[in-house]
């Protein structure tokens, strides 16, 4: 559980540390209110406090800096170059050589592009799709997760969906 | 709450979300040992929390002071037993002794033995 809920948090954030106490948080609220709750009701209870924290800490965030941005350490330090997840992942131990086990390298690209990809969707359209797709939540278990419609649920997966298809056709990644 | 990943509600382009879920699955098994072992001291962080928050039968205010409050259901209604019994018990015991006094009056009126207090406007 923990392991999803910090990389929730890591693709909303865009800082370990950041992410890390999140989840601590959120665990903590959990334990310390919900602990007599039956277990059934305690993963979507977890949600609802992961996503408020998330969004406690880009409110904090907010106060803290204006000019913040959620993508700044994924952002290109050239700015007229496109970023490309694929070229920050290497072989440190021999840069030269060419990849290794094909598959499981190919795969760890492919990770690194859609959670790339993920990032670069908006909030909401992020946390729709992981809570409905990821996590397993029915329409409405999402909507209230997030406190929205079930209609807005459907649009922002959608939108979603669609964005991370045409990243990756971009591409040229078929999954299977 | 359902496990399965559900369905797409509308037609995706190419790629079905469900195909995407499961990469980012393989994704949380390549987590560092680092942050692995950060989430699991989390972890037992919030059961520990867990097990102090059970045990205190108090509401805690914020500002290190427990008053005794119930937490849960269970307190709720065995708090609420107890203050019927208390209830109970106190207005038995008004009742008991509010007998015994005007039994005591009427003897005295019988007997034609009235104390001196009973003419004494209280």
């Amino acid at each position: 559980m923990e392991r999803r809920a910090y990389k929730q948090a890591l693709y909303a954030v865009q800082n370990e540390h950041a992410a890390l106490d999140i989840v601590q948080d959120a665990m903590i609220k959990l334990a310390e209110k919900y602990g007599s709750k039956p277990a059934a009701e305690l993963p979507l209870l977890f949600q609802r406090i992961l996503q408020n924290t998330i969004r406690d800490y880009y409110r904090r965030q907010k106060v803290k800096n204006a000019r913040f941005t959620l993508f700044s350490s994924l952002a290109p330090k050239n700015d007229s170059e496109e970023y490309d997840p694929l070229e920050s992942l290497q072989d440190n131990e021999n840069p030269s050589a060419p990849a290794g086990p094909d598959e499981s390298l190919q795969q760890r690209q492919v990770i690194a592009l859609i959670e790339h990809a993920l990032t670069k969707l908006p909030a909401r359209q992020r946390e729709a799709f992981l809570l409905r797709y990821w996590e397993g939540l029915d329409q409405a278990e999402t909507a209230s997760a997030m406190g929205c419609t079930e209609g807005s649920v459907k649009t922002h997966c959608s939108r979603a969906t669609h964005a991370l298809a045409e990243t990756l056709k971009r591409r040229g990644v078929k999954l299977p | 709450m359902s496990t399965n990943i559900n369905s797409p509600d509308d037609k995706s382009p190419d790629v079905a979300p469900e195909h995407i879920a499961q990469m980012l699955t393989r994704a949380t098994q390549q987590l560092d040992d680092d942050t692995v072992a950060a989430l699991h001291r989390a972890r037992n962080r919030a059961l520990a929390r867990q097990a102090v928050s059970r045990s205190v039968f108090a509401l805690d205010t914020g500002h290190n002071m427990h008053w005794p409050m119930p937490h849960t259901s269970r307190q709720w209604m065995a708090a609420a037993i107890l203050l019927a019994a208390l209830a109970g018990g106190v207005s038995y015991w008004h009742h008991n002794t509010r007998e015994h006094e005007v039994s005591h009056l009427d003897i005295a009126i019988l007997t034609d033995d009235l104390p001196m207090e009973i003419f004494i406007d209280r």
